[in-house]
């Protein structure tokens, strides 16, 4: 089995993840999406790339149930085989989905910790604790920084708490958007070395990244959106040696 | 009494009402960033359903506990019925730029105040006090030849008692994380898996059961009239905002501070008469504060990252 | 890395305006409609109801409050702060205008207008002296104290109020005058002679009233406010005094409502403070009738207020509204006014706009095609730098050149961390020099310092030689410091041109010239011997009221209020230079739209734009790259390179390598607060430090980072 004019799933015939089919956005006039079709496996790093203005975060926020409340939303998004586009972000939260969103949004006025412990918001069992010192050892900058104002952290330590914060959840389904966004070289190496580690755990991701080349090395597979539509999706490894691909979005 | 006794046994009462008031604007702020204008006048319908409940619906039978409970449930119904009707429909907006809120919630205290005037009572009313007597203190007397009424004595500890589960509940529930949570960014906290509506629901049913509380416990001492809403409503703000919006214990500080100079203006006042006086003073101290401290005395600095 | 002479080349991807313009019968009914249609209905009301007592009263109380609510929203609308304490100025402006310099100073009665708007911004500008620190609604509790004390002060000066008994008007305006000329055969009309000419003063004052505000929202002081709406943060750093533009606009407008004050004492013939929660009550009405209405908008105050004086005299079977309301007028009002909040938050005018279309557009030149620039004038730099053009090739021979900006030991702390620590950095001018360092380095910490966000706790900095270390972020833009934000703070519910128009202010203020002071001198002579001749005042009261109107009118404020734009040629030139920078920029096809609608990229080139109009000597990126993709990156390459070449110094932090190593002649390198390394882009791309801290041993800046 296939998924929709993509290449390989990466676990076999078991059924998505997450799967969207005939995804229409609009907002007011204005048609954000139009009939997305993906799908995410269970344990594999999906990328959708593509401009400014193409659709990649609003795909994101609709699935994750935090678009704006005025836009109009057609077709499906299933999650776990639930029909979830109709759910409050909330309760998607609820059931293992984490997105760390664009421009960060970490609580600014809240310390580094109680932002972690936000993000473990759900949870009651006893590991919390544990994982807290996790994130701490992945991300040395918050241990250090751990009492400090969230809101006075430069943008590239509040990209790591967002992530952080996301990973805190302990989720199945971790939504990525623009990780990269802001931060310096040697960060962004780290960052995708996160990413790396945590595919390597067992975690399933879907990453919206400006930074194609980087996400396309990093990714199983991936969607390019051009203006709201998907124009090829396919291995990631296949698109990134596509030599339009490499012109429109790698810059070289 | 003494003046001084007299200042420190206003400072104490009032200053419990002006903190109780205040903590309502406190709590939904800490949970919308915006100031529920409606606040003072949820204090006069709560003495009101009071008074109505104990001298028309129980022909003054009832046990004021039970009054006292039903009022405060129905004042956090009336406190939930503001969020649902002037602020939930706005759904989402900057409350920096957007000031619907203020019209909406400055508007239906108005509503509120009016429907109590054509359907309560349109005069000042009289409420007797919570309890006669303090089993603790025999009747009405305090050491140092303090005579306090039984009912003062509530006002002042009720309040105490609030601010420390307030402040426990903020500091140490997940309640009060999430709270704060929603307050700094409604979406963000939605993806943490909190439920923004419902949390902000729950600020606004807290907020109108602690104004139910402030109009029964003050009743005893300033009756139940329609000034009030102004008075209180206006001076328990102002404390939070001397106290820093959003902290608790500032509001109750903030409370003491103003309570503290009405009641020095009153009595060591080289003028005539220090009731006039008064509010200016409190205005006066007011700016001062807010001149050295703009975010109060308790409040967080507010950060914009750039 | 050598600087290439950059040719400046046009954005590849700059839009072709498809929009039609639309009609020019439009246009003209847009802009001048409203206007005349209130001229219309003034007029219109006045004849047909001047026989009618009951209405022509109830038509100056209505013009009263009109004006009253045009001052609200320039504070509300225009400026985004709130005030409960307004109807306190109403009740001041009766009193100084229709009684104390009437009965006490023995002023004529008809100045008592002038006198009262005046005054009213003389008190308001002091309270908002204390209280303009403020940020949000903390103001706006400050003045609802205030609100609450009028009754006190007005008992406690029982002589000056009368407590809170009414003090009467004992020397009303005298109408005779005006109706010597007129036979006044309708005995209705001679009965109500005095109500008749009450209104028609009340219903020019209105005019007079939205003609400066028209005048203002279209200045430089009006397009300040609205920044300061926006983001006052950016305000600042473009230039705009925030704190003094705030105490003006307080001032403004509760000048405003001070004059209204003595129509509204002429009409009643009394002025009576009430207690606290009267005048926050009355305080409150104005907010919802300039919501009502549409907040920041020209027509709004006025609707809003008619809706709710004249609206509810309309007779509904035989009895008015009011009437019919009686004791429940009160409920009705605030269920109303919690309707319309819920269902029209734009207020009747917004509403109405949001229909029309055609108004849509944010400034008030809609429609109009965008004008033609000549070419010198996209040019960035209008002052000569052609000297400093010539200091950066210098720079290459190793000539000594006075670097634009010198930072020496540049020191601060948070909490007990340093997030600067004793950083030394000197710009050569007419160079791009970078600034990196990995996240939480002190990048932003640094730009701040510069700009004067923040205070430094040690250290020098200079601009030009100058000390610049203890300024307002204001005064740094106006010495020539510009910046972009790294979140991209414009203004988006401002036009694209407004945008960069309000990037002019620091460099652009007025200039007391001859003429200037020879108006003012001739007016106050003029009025001082008119006021005294004609009005029958002493002559010293008579001359100092002069004086004080003269001096209001030639100053800044009271131009800006008083000579429409067509007739500033400061406008003209201030508009022409921004659409210069809009088409540098590659914008000039969107000027007119609001700034908010624009793609991310084009909001980083507005941002450009903006600090480019402050004639800066120094423009400070904050990675502007952020968010954009490879093509959008190349087009700002371009665009910094252009800038360089008209002689403007760049700071740029960024972290897109290719850009940086591209770009900069100079790169510094920042880690834990202190330099750690500085050189060409070669030297820095090799040195270890760098390499460990920062770029990674892997990493090949060549390919995207």
């Amino acid at each position: 089995m296939t998924a929709p004019g993509s290449g390989t799933p990466v676990a076999g015939s078991a059924p998505p993840l997450l799967s969207v089919r005939s995804l229409s956005v609009r907002y007011g006039a204005a048609q954000a999406l139009r009939n997305v079709d993906l799908d995410v496996y269970e344990g594999e790093i999906v990328t959708v790339i593509g401009g400014n203005g193409a659709g990649k975060s609003t795909t994101l926020k609709t699935i994750s149930g935090v678009g704006e409340m005025l836009k109009h939303v057609e077709g499906s998004i299933t999650f776990q085989g639930t029909e979830i586009r109709r759910k409050p972000a909330y309760r998607i939260a609820r059931m293992g989905m984490a997105h760390v969103p664009e421009g960060r949004r970490v609580f600014p006025e809240s310390s580094v910790e109680e932002n972690l412990m936000l993000g473990a918001y759900r949870r009651k069992d006893a590991d919390i604790g544990a994982d807290l010192d996790a994130i701490y050892v992945r991300f040395p900058i918050l241990a250090e920084r751990r009492h400090q104002q969230a809101g006075l952290m430069s943008g590239g330590e509040q990209q790591m708490l967002a992530i952080g914060r996301g990973l805190m959840a302990k989720p199945s389904f971790l939504l990525l958007d623009e990780p990269s966004l802001g931060l310096a070289p040697l960060i962004v190496e780290q960052v995708f070395a996160a990413i790396r580690r945590l595919k390597a755990e067992g975690l399933t991701i879907l990453l919206v990244e400006q930074l194609a080349t980087k996400a396309l090395a990093v990714a199983d597979r991936a969607y390019i959106l051009e203006t709201g539509s998907v124009v090829t999706s396919g291995p990631a490894s296949e698109l990134a040696r596509d030599p339009k691909v490499r012109a429109a979005y790698l810059g070289t | 009494m003494s003046d001084v006794t007299q200042v420190v046994v206003y400072t104490l009462t009032i200053g419990s009402i002006y903190g109780l008031v205040g903590f309502g604007y406190s709590l939904i702020f800490s949970t919308t960033r915006i100031v529920n204008f409606a606040q003072g006048t949820l204090v006069l319908v709560g003495g009101y359903l009071a008074w109505d409940l104990y001298a028309n619906a129980f022909n003054g039978n009832a046990a004021l506990p039970i009054v006292l409970i039903l009022v405060i449930l129905l004042s956090a119904l009336i406190g939930l019925l503001v969020d649902l009707i002037g602020v939930a429909p706005l759904g989402r907006f900057d409350p920096r730029t957007n000031i619907s809120w203020l019209v909406t919630t400055f508007g239906l205290g108005i509503v509120a105040e009016e429907l109590v005037r054509r359907y309560i009572s349109d005069s000042s009313q009289a409420l007797p006090g919570l309890v006669k007597s303090l089993p603790l203190f025999g009747r009405s007397r305090l050491p140092f030849g303090v005579a306090v009424s039984a009912s003062d004595v509530l006002l002042v500890v009720v309040p105490i008692v609030v601010v420390v589960l307030l402040e426990v509940v903020q500091a140490r529930t997940r309640l009060g994380r999430a709270f704060r949570a929603v307050a700094q960014d409604r979406q963000a906290a939605s993806l943490m898996g909190i439920n923004p509506t419902a949390m902000v629901m729950v600020a606004f049913a807290l907020a109108g059961a602690l104004a139910g509380l402030a109009g029964i416990l003050v009743a005893p001492r300033l009756n139940v009239r329609f000034n009030i809403s102004v008075t209180l409503g206006v001076y328990g703000f102002i404390a939070a905002v001397i106290g820093g919006l959003g902290s608790t214990r500032g509001a109750m500080i903030g409370g003491y501070l103003i309570a503290f100079v009405e009641a020095f203006t009153g009595v060591w006042n080289p003028f005539s008469s220090g009731e006039v006086y008064k509010p200016i003073a409190v205005f006066i101290i007011f700016i001062a504060v807010l001149a050295v401290r703009p975010s109060g005395l308790f409040g967080k600095k507010i950060v914009e990252k750039v | 890395m050598t600087v290439q002479d950059a040719t400046p080349a046009a954005p590849t991807d700059v839009a072709v305006d498809a929009r039609r313009p639309p009609p020019a019968w439009a246009t003209v009914a847009a802009r001048f409609g409203p206007g005349l249609l209130l001229i219309g209905f003034l007029l219109w009301f006045g004849l047909a109801q001047q026989t009618d007592r009951v209405w022509i009263s109830l038509g100056v109380d209505a013009v009263a409050t009109a004006i009253a609510v045009v001052g609200v929203n320039i504070l509300l609308g225009y400026t985004g702060l709130l005030s409960l304490g307004h109807y306190s100025f109403f009740v001041f402006g009766g009193f100084i205008g229709a009684i104390w310099a009437v009965q006490d100073w023995g002023v004529n009665p008809w100045l008592g207008f002038g006198i009262a708007l005046l005054a009213g911004m003389v008190l308001g500008a002091v309270l908002a002296l204390a209280c303009c620190h403020l940020r949000g609604f903390y103001l706006t509790v400050v003045t609802l104290g205030f609100a609450l004390v009028s009754a006190p002060i007005a008992q406690a000066a029982k002589g000056l109020f009368n407590g809170l008994t009414p003090r009467q008007v004992q020397q009303p305006l005298d109408m005779q005058p005006i109706f010597d000329h007129l036979d006044l055969k309708n005995l209705q009309i001679a009965a109500n002679k005095y109500l008749i000419g009450l209104y028609w003063i009340g219903a020019a004052l209105l005019l007079f009233s939205v003609y400066m505000t028209w005048n203002l929202v279209s200045s430089r002081y009006g397009r300040g406010f609205k920044a300061i709406r926006e983001s006052e943060l950016a305000a600042g750093a473009s230039g705009v005094p925030t704190y003094w533009y705030k105490v003006v606009a307080f001032a403004l407008s509760a000048g405003l409502v001070s004059m209204a004050g003595v129509l509204a004492a002429q009409n009643t013939l009394n002025v009576g403070v009430s207690d606290g929660a009267a005048m926050v009550g009355n305080s409150f009405k104005y907010v919802v009738e300039a919501f009502t209405g549409g907040l920041g908008t020209l027509a709004g105050p006025v609707v809003g207020a008619f809706t709710f004086t004249l609206g509810f005299g309309i007779q509904v079977g035989g009895k008015t509204i009011t009437e019919r309301l009686g004791t429940a007028e009160a409920l009705f009002d605030a269920a109303l006014v919690v309707a319309i909040a819920l269902v029209a938050p734009e207020g009747i005018v917004g509403g109405l706009k949001a229909l029309g279309g055609l108004m849509t557009r944010a400034y008030s030149g809609s429609g109009r095609p965008t004008p033609e620039v000549p070419e010198a004038m996209t040019r960035p730099v209008p002052r000569s730098l052609a000297s400093s053009a010539v200091a950066t090739g210098d720079a290459a021979t190793g000539d000594p050149v006075p670097p634009v900006l010198e930072v020496r030991g540049l020191t601060k702390r948070f909490g007990g961390l340093a997030a600067i620590d004793g950083v030394d950095l000197s710009i050569t001018r007419g160079s791009v020099h970078a600034l990196i360092g990995p996240n939480g380095s002190g990048k932003s910490t640094f730009v701040n310092l510069i700009t004067g966000i923040y205070r430094a706790d040690e250290g020098r900095i200079a601009l030009d030689g100058r000390d610049i270390g203890r300024m307002s972020p204001f005064r740094r833009s106006r010495l020539g410091i510009a910046r972009t934000f790294q979140t991209c703070l414009i203004w988006r519910r401002m036009s694209v041109l407004e945008n960069v128009m309000v990037g002019t202010h620091g460099r652009n203020g007025r200039r007391w010239s001859p003429a200037r002071i020879a108006v003012g001198v001739v007016l106050a002579l003029l009025l001082g011997l008119w006021f005294h001749a004609a009005g029958g005042t002493d002559v010293v009261p008579a001359f100092l009221v002069a004086i004080t109107f003269a001096a209001a009118a030639v100053s800044d404020l009271g131009i800006a209020l008083l000579v429409p734009r067509f007739l500033r040629r400061d406008e003209r030139a201030v508009a022409e230079r921004a659409w210069g920078l809009l088409r540098f920029v590659g914008l000039e096809s969107r000027g007119r739209d609001r700034a908010g609608a624009l793609p991310f990229a084009d909001q980083r080139r507005l941002e450009i734009a903006r600090a480019l109009a402050s004639d800066p000597d120094l423009l400070l990126l904050d990675e502007p790259a952020a968010g954009m993709h490879p093509n959008e990156v190349h087009q700002l390459s371009d665009l910094i390179r252009r800038i360089r070449a008209a002689g403007i110094t760049v700071l740029l932090i960024e972290h897109h390598m290719d850009l940086v190593m591209e770009l900069s002649d100079t790169v510094s390198v920042i880690d834990f607060g202190g330099k750690i390394a500085e050189g060409t882009p070669a030297e820095v791309r090799a040195e270890p430090r760098v390499i460990e801290a920062y770029l990674g041993v892997d990493a090949d800046p060549g390919v995207a980072p």
